[in-house]
């Protein structure tokens, strides 16, 4: 059973916390998100700019370390203000188990990356963000 | 008319608000459940005690929202909670809610994956609640 754990703790920043319950809670519901979770092996950066947060996601495992701030070299990093972080989790994944970018969610994440909003480093490693994507989707 | 913050009248005016409003009855369509917003005492801004606020919405409805104990408030299914000044700030536009729980000045409890699909709803809600009128406990 996958486990997400916050790093520091009650320490935990608000961001960390709210995306490890969200992280915990989707995959709690959607047992197929399970393989996504265990393949990901690698660490995620999300920098949410209008709040100058960020949390660094490890993922080793059936475990997902939630760290605030920036922790070690990250494969992808996600850099965006906290309305399209939203948006991000409200992708809905079509078929193939790609995101669906075409649906007005997906034009709006579409929109706020043309716009500079959203900024993704190590966009090359395409299976882990979708992995990403997917593990985060509410829909 | 300006009501006293988190009266009943108040609750009346902000369930009014909520059902006048096509958005959220758009954006919150399919949602069922109970949300319980807790009010935590600040002495030093003339409010002693805890407060609750109970909301029973129902499918883009405000079907009853009532004052009530921290205790009743937190039976419900959603429950946000933060200090006294912190609700001031999200009714005075001055603190989005969604970023007030990212960054730990409010506390959700409840399923995140849900909320989040109600965004727009929560938005909305939050508009509502600047269009009514208070009368703010430490400006009197």
């Amino acid at each position: 059973m996958p486990e997400v754990v916050l790093a520091d703790g009650d320490n935990a920043s608000g961001l960390a916390s709210m995306m490890g319950t969200l992280l915990a809670q989707n995959v709690e519901r959607a047992p197929h998100k399970f393989e996504d979770f265990r393949r990901v092996e690698s660490s995620v950066l999300i920098e949410v700019t209008d709040l100058d947060e960020a949390i660094t996601l490890s993922f080793v495992g059936d475990r997902c370390t939630i760290h605030n701030g920036r922790r070690g070299r990250a494969r992808v990093g996600i850099r965006t203000d906290s309305e399209t972080l939203m948006l991000l989790s409200q992708l809905r994944v079509g078929p193939l188990g790609l995101p669906n970018y075409f649906d007005d969610s997906g034009k709006q994440v579409m929109r706020a990356m043309s716009r500079g909003r959203l900024r993704i480093r190590g966009m090359h490693h395409i299976a882990t963000l979708n992995r990403v994507t997917r593990l985060f989707s509410v829909t | 008319m300006a009501y006293e913050a988190y009266s009943d009248e108040w609750a009346q005016a902000y369930k009014d608000e909520i059902n006048k409003s096509q958005v959220y009855k758009q954006a919150a369509a399919g949602w069922e459940g109970t949300v319980g917003l807790v009010v935590l005492a600040e002495p030093d801004k003339n409010v002693p005690d805890d407060r609750g606020v109970y909301m029973d919405l129902w499918h883009g409805e405000a079907r009853d929202i009532k004052v009530v104990s921290r205790e009743d408030a937190e039976k419900a299914d959603f429950v946000i909670t933060g200090p006294y000044s912190r609700w001031k700030a999200v009714a005075k536009k001055e603190l989005d809610a969604t970023k007030g729980i990212m960054l730990g000045q409010l506390k959700l409890k409840g399923d995140f994956p849900t909320l989040v699909r109600y965004t727009k709803a929560s938005q909305e809600m939050t508009e509502c609640t600047t269009r009514v009128p208070v009368n703010w406990p430490d400006e009197q």
